[in-house]
């Protein structure tokens, strides 16, 4: 995969994370295309993915305070349980990778998704590994940071260009 | 008490979303966690009048339920809406096709799913 095409990756990367985070209402600031050293993240999402051209995994590491605040919005006035936190943290990785799945449909790329795993522990770190594609995109909050990892495998020669539109949009409804 | 919706999503915070917004507008909610616990659920509640589906489920997913409940005489009236992250036009044609009446997709606005739960169980 060539630069521009990697590039085009990380933006939609960073653009659905930045929506995601925009939809639920919480105060978040897009740090960088990058690792936050020394984040000390608790709590991790995942789910894998595959297609003709390209397979890998979505990995979400944050801090739990900031997941409890990503809660939504009808949800965090009462009691949050660590539990809820998790179940959260599963569906906020399935909702982002389910916003990469809509625009990569752009590209004509259409990803199988797994169901979400979810982890908790001290100081997650995610690791790259070689001949894997790895994108970051980092924000912060008041109660701590969040990190969106993309790992990607890509087949020789594919390339990101946009033949299409996106899926349907977020928050849309369609009657039949 | 109000007509009763089904939620099968398999994340515990959606389900109850959804179960807020739609109770608070007078509907009684029952939930279940996947596509085989929401198919046990139909058979065993009497006068459930529309289900709520989200897609991508452990065990059996959102479309092989809706096609269960379609293909099951008892059932195949009730009204299914597919509450999903997945945008993909293949995937909301095979639940039209399926006999699926929508498809939202998440993150939801209550207003709209409260709407849509009207409409269909009008």
């Amino acid at each position: 995969m060539n630069e521009e095409s990697i590039q085009r990756l990380g933006e939609t990367l960073r653009d659905c994370t930045s929506a995601l985070l925009a939809s639920v209402e919480a105060p978040v600031e897009f740090v960088a295309d990058g690792e936050i050293e020394g984040a000390q993240h608790d709590i991790a999402a995942t789910l894998g993915f595959m297609s003709e051209p390209v397979r890998g995994a979505l990995v979400i590491t944050a801090h739990q305070g900031v997941m409890r605040a990503l809660l939504p919005q009808e949800l965090r006035g009462g009691e949050v349980t660590d539990a809820q936190v998790c179940d959260w943290a599963g569906e906020f990785a399935n909702q982002l990778l389910g916003r990469l799945k809509n625009q990569l449909l752009r590209f004509g790329v259409t990803l199988g998704i797994s169901t979400p795993s979810v982890v908790t522990g001290h100081a997650i770190h995610h690791r790259t590994r070689p001949k894997i594609i790895t994108l970051c995109s980092a924000f912060r909050h008041a109660d701590g940071s969040l990190q969106a990892f993309l790992d990607a495998m890509v087949v020789d020669g594919f390339e990101l260009v946009e033949e299409g539109d996106a899926g349907l949009q977020e928050g849309e409804l369609e009657f039949f | 008490m109000g007509k009763k919706i089904l939620v099968v999503d398999d994340s515990a915070t959606v389900r109850q979303q959804v179960g807020l917004a739609l109770s608070q507008a007078g509907f009684e909610i029952v939930e279940a966690v996947d596509g085989v616990d929401g198919y046990d659920t139909i058979q065993r509640t009497p006068g459930i009048a529309m289900v709520i589906c989200d897609v991508n489920m452990p065990r059996l997913n959102g479309i092989e339920m809706l096609q269960k409940v379609k293909e099951d005489p008892r059932f195949a009236t009730i009204p299914v809406v597919m509450l999903t992250t997945e945008g993909q036009p293949g995937l909301i044609e095979k639940a039209k096709q399926a006999g699926a009446k929508g498809w939202i997709v998440k993150p939801f606005k209550a207003a709209l799913l409260i709407a849509a739960a009207k409409k269909l169980t009008a």
